[in-house]
């Protein structure tokens, strides 16, 4: 029998960390046209702080010499296992931690990353970026203290010590949604912000917005900084999550997947970064659930996760580009007034 | 001294294969101003269908090499009207496009064929150079690609549809105006370098183990290649090219073929914060 309620869990659980992102990149793409191609940077970085950073104090706090038995050494994988899940108020404390440090750190990166970016065309921001990506990715491979290719494992769950296993999930649920929504509403309030017309206005012609004063680089530079702020703490959930990482979980293609879902749902609308991601991970989480149950093995449903999100890409590009849910015009309480008296008026 | 000898050499064949596969990189970017990131999967395809010709169709591997080459042309010509034309006036589409291509070519290749690397069979013999024992095909690989870059050469300064396609390069609208039609040029663009993908795929495929997803590490390199050459400079290019090439095996040599990938991205990263304009460029 299929288990349903599991498979929602972890659609949801899923759903939640890539609207996180789709969200963050909506802002930065959708709302200031910045071609971020390596959205996977920040996640990553987000996503290996939180590991590191769990592992390592986990152990140090317990009282492990960990230049003896560090985390990603079998021995401490085992110890990992055995202290995680003892002190609740330790596994509380690193998640606000982690989340914290993911923030400013993926943030000061994409903040740092966007000064040579700034002054070169889309075309490029693009491709440099993604360059950044690959070039993260090599890093880790080789960088030992994380575990190198294996990466790093058994990292203890902030709800480790809820001893039943569909309380926990349903309690990191809850987590995720409660970020889920306070990106939302950060974003949202951004996005309508003074800042947030300046922002559109530098997206559609960056000439004028210079000459109108906007100070475009520093703008672009503040987007990133929120953008890869809000995806370094969407790769937090994500290595509590899956209590592991390793660098070949953040190749571009995961980039591609959050395009996929604004695309979709629509460039400059924070509801079609929603309905994009739940589109998209849909797809995904009932080709991996399905997968045991089809007892094929010559053609993996895997490899049909990408064929389908690009044909849905291709298709949703040619018909109708600006998305399921194009972008609103702008509202402010100014215009509002306005149109009521005019609409009074004529009425 | 043998060390630098095998560098040198090693390093100049290996530009000479770079100069071929981003000149046609470059010729897509200079023409529809946006990277064909299914570029890389063309090369890939090209040296699948000459396995699959000659393993499968039974064809002689002097007539699947070209039939291959020329069926990437063709692909790369769907892929620029399917999914490139459609696309152009949203910019950041193309980027989005191409690279759902790339990725349905990788699993598609993948479901296909599996995850073995495919190798083609070598053109037989070696010869000795500076003392250095070189297979033939290299030999042949070196020549066929100069062949290709003096070809292409002659093809854009002295042909009408090359001139157009400097000129579309140069302005859309200004090459409207003199009576040019873009789309056209745009086709001929995605045929051709289909072309040259697909040329230095099979070429390379006997000297690398061909695996669906090998296409992009040579993508990042043409890439690079372009950023440090300059935009639409042909002799930007060919320096920028050989420089490359000469780094990488360098690299390759001394710390290992993993931390080779990093090359072309530090390339990029550096080139961008020091003279975003590449080396010989006019810049943006």
């Amino acid at each position: 029998m299929i288990d349903v309620v599991g498979f929602v869990i972890s659609w949801l659980t899923i759903f939640g960390i890539y609207s996180i992102l789709s969200l963050s990149l909506n802002l930065e793409s959708g709302t200031a046209g910045v071609t971020n191609f390596g959205k996977v940077v920040f996640y990553g970085a987000g996503a290996y702080i939180a590991a590191t950073l769990t592992t390592y104090l986990t152990l140090i706090l317990n009282g492990v010499d960990v230049t003896e038995t560090p985390p990603y050494d079998v021995r401490g994988i085992v110890l990992l296992g055995e202290l995680g899940s003892r002190n609740p108020l330790m596994s509380l404390g690193l998640l606000v931690l982690s989340l914290v440090v993911a923030f400013v750190i993926a943030g000061a990166l994409g903040y740092l990353l966007s000064y040579p970016i700034i002054r070169v065309g889309p075309a490029f921001v693009g491709f440099t970026l993604l360059s950044f990506g690959e070039l993260m990715r090599v890093f880790l491979q080789h960088y030992e203290p994380v575990g190198g290719n294996k990466g790093l494992m058994a990292i203890p769950t902030p709800f480790g010590w809820v001893a039943e296993s569909r309380v926990r999930e349903v309690a990191y649920l809850g987590l995720v949604m409660g970020v889920l929504a306070t990106t939302y509403v950060v974003i949202h309030r951004l996005v309508n912000s003074p800042l947030g017309r300046t922002l559109r206005a530098v997206r559609d012609d960056e000439v004028a917005a210079l000459c109108l004063g906007k100070h475009v680089p520093k703008i672009k530079a503040k987007v990133l900084f929120v953008g890869s702020g809000f995806a370094g703490v969407a790769g937090v959930l994500l290595a509590y999550y899956l209590t592991s990482v390793n660098p070949n979980m953040f190749v571009p293609a995961v980039t591609f997947n959050v395009w996929a879902m604004i695309i979709l749902g629509g460039c400059g609308n924070l509801k079609g970064s929603l309905v994009g991601a739940a589109v998209v991970t849909f797809v995904d989480r009932v080709l991996t659930f399905v997968t045991p149950y089809l007892g094929v093995t010559v053609i993996s449903p895997d490899y049909l996760r990408w064929v389908i999100v690009g044909l849905l890409i291709v298709v949703v590009l040619i018909v109708n580009p600006r998305g399921l849910l194009p972008e609103e015009p702008i509202k402010t309480p100014a215009l509002e007034v306005v149109s009521e008296e005019l609409g009074g008026g004529s009425g | 001294m043998g060390e630098l000898e095998y560098i040198l050499l090693f390093g100049l064949f290996h530009s000479v294969t770079y100069l071929v596969f981003s000149l046609g990189f470059s010729l897509v970017f200079g023409v529809a101003r946006l990277p064909n990131l299914a570029y890389g999967s063309l090369y890939v395809l090209s040296s699948y269908l000459a396995h699959a010709l000659s393993s499968y169709a039974g064809l002689e591997m002097y007539w699947a090499v070209p039939t291959a080459v020329l069926l990437a042309g063709a692909v790369s010509l769907v892929v620029g009207e399917l999914v490139v034309k459609p696309a152009l006036k949203m910019p950041v589409s193309v980027f989005i496009t191409t690279m759902a291509v790339a990725y349905i070519v990788e699993e598609v290749l993948n479901m296909l064929m599996g995850l073995r690397p495919v190798v083609l069979s070598l053109y037989p013999g070696t010869s000795s150079i500076l003392g250095i024992a070189v297979s033939n095909h290299w030999l042949l690989v070196v020549g066929v690609c100069i062949l290709m870059v003096i070809s292409l050469t002659i093809f854009l300064l002295r042909t009408s549809t090359g001139r157009a396609i400097r000129a579309v390069a140069e302005s859309w609208e200004e090459s409207m105006r003199l009576g040019i039609d873009p789309l056209r040029v745009l086709r001929v663009t995605f045929l051709v370098t289909g072309i040259y993908a697909g040329v230095t795929g099979v070429l390379l495929a006997p000297l690398k183990a061909m695996t669906p997803s090998a296409g992009w590490s040579p993508l990042f390199a043409a890439f690079a290649i372009v950023v440090l050459g300059g935009v639409g400079n042909l002799i930007g290019t060919v320096v920028a090219s050989v420089i490359y090439g000469l780094l990488e095996q360098a690299v390759v040599y001394f710390l290992g073929g993993g931390i080779a990938r990093v090359v072309p991205l530090l390339i990029v990263v550096l080139t961008l914060v020091v003279r975003p304009q590449g080396l010989l460029g006019r810049g943006e």
